[in-house]
């Protein structure tokens, strides 16, 4: 037994729950994939998402057992023992020690990312979108300063500024990203930024930076509304709410994936003595 | 009192530092409590090893077992007990002096006699 394993399985006992990527994080993401499809299809989804948590949290109890997490005790970690360890030195048992709640990192980093994105909408100029994504048309930007239109009253509430419905379209994408980014990088440091869950990380980077891609369009464009072709292939993905349900349903769905993979790698599979 | 490393890893808590039951008691010390199928799963042992082991530890007093009705269906589970969390800490705290004194020691050389 060495350190490696105990810190193995101290993780896993203690994440073993939010690991059950097929009851959590695939239904999530399958939501998001959900909301964004056409409305027939949208019911069956939602219903699959629904049937897959009930069905997913049935095989992880009958397959993996069951952990229990106080809540005082979810934020307790024991630090990594080193005295195995070829490191040796480099690390100490500290004994239990408390690491920042859950809620701190969800609330602080959703908080601070969302933060920077309304500071980073509200500096560049204003720039106008054109283009349909319900009618599959490729979005063009251009440099122009959205009208200002709307009620007075929602002028006032705004600071003075309504953007246009397509440049609000493309806010709540960017937005999305922001938000699902976020939550990402929240479970990455949750995690106890683990190398074995920098898919979490990958993702968060991702979705992050096509928020900050999407929110400097204004300084990526020419002044003719041209831009880098290889943004502009990009260009629907980041100004468009579909897509981005679209790539945050799938990234949350192949977080979901990568989690259940290493709950069934690191627990195995189930053995005949057990099936008896 | 120094004592040497050799010493200090002979005064283990044996009741903990049997791989399989540091195995248990981590686990065990990661979360409120377990059922007998994920400390199987985790630790990799045998239904027959396990259960020796936690009787073990119950007869030691670290852990606590309870049985329920989960259907038809018997589910043990396992949760450490006051003391065996605190001899957890204690062990975990052992080995990180056991740890320091390892790097610090230096073999107590006494010259041979010269011969002639």
């Amino acid at each position: 037994m060495v350190t490696r394993d105990l810190d193995r399985i101290r993780f896993i006992t203690r994440h073993f729950n939010d690991l059950q990527g097929l009851s959590v994080w695939v239904p999530l993401g399958l939501v998001a994939l959900g909301v964004g499809a056409p409305a027939p299809l949208r019911a069956v989804v939602l219903l699959g998402a629904l049937l897959l948590t009930l069905g997913a949290k049935r095989y992880y109890r009958n397959t993996f057992g069951e952990v229990d997490l106080e809540p005082a005790d979810s934020t307790a970690e024991l630090c990594p023992a080193s005295i195995f360890s070829p490191a040796g030195q480099s690390s100490r048992i500290e004994g239990f020690r408390q690491v920042t709640p859950i809620a701190r990192h969800f609330l602080i980093t959703v908080t601070l990312a969302l933060v920077l994105f309304s500071f980073f909408q509200s500096v560049p100029p204003n720039i106008l979108i054109q283009g349909e994504e319900t009618l599959g048309q490729h979005p063009q930007v251009l440099l122009e300063p959205a009208p200002f239109f709307g009620p007075p009253l929602i002028k006032i509430l705004a600071g003075g500024v309504v953007r246009s419905p397509s440049m609000l379209r493309a806010v709540v994408a960017q937005s999305m990203y922001a938000l699902y980014g976020s939550v990402f990088l929240g479970v990455w440091f949750w995690r106890g930024r683990r190398w074995s869950q920098s898919h979490h990380l990958v993702l968060a980077a991702l979705l992050l930076g096509l928020s900050i891609l999407g929110t400097s369009l204004a300084y990526i464009a020419r002044p003719d509304g041209m831009i880098d072709p290889n943004i502009d292939l990009i260009l629907p993905a980041l100004v468009y709410p579909g897509m981005a349900l679209l790539l945050c349903g799938s990234s949350m769905i192949l977080a979901g994936l990568v989690d259940h993979w290493q709950i069934v790698r690191a627990l195995g599979p189930r053995t005949e003595e057990e099936s008896r | 009192m120094s004592t040497t490393p050799f010493e200090q890893l002979a005064n283990l808590d044996r009741r903990v530092h049997d791989p399989a039951r540091l195995a248990i008691l981590t686990a065990l010390s990661a979360c409120d409590r377990a059922d007998f199928l994920f400390l199987q799963r985790i630790t990799a042992l045998t239904k027959g090893n396990l259960s020796s082991h936690l009787s073990k530890l119950e007869e030691a007093g670290l852990v606590e077992i309870e049985k329920r009705f989960v259907g038809k269906k018997t589910q043990t589970l396992v949760h450490l007990s006051d003391a065996g969390r605190h001899t957890i800490e204690g062990y975990w705290k052992e080995m990180e002096e056991l740890r320091e004194s390892a790097v610090n020691w230096r073999p107590n050389l006494v010259p041979a006699p010269s011969a002639g």
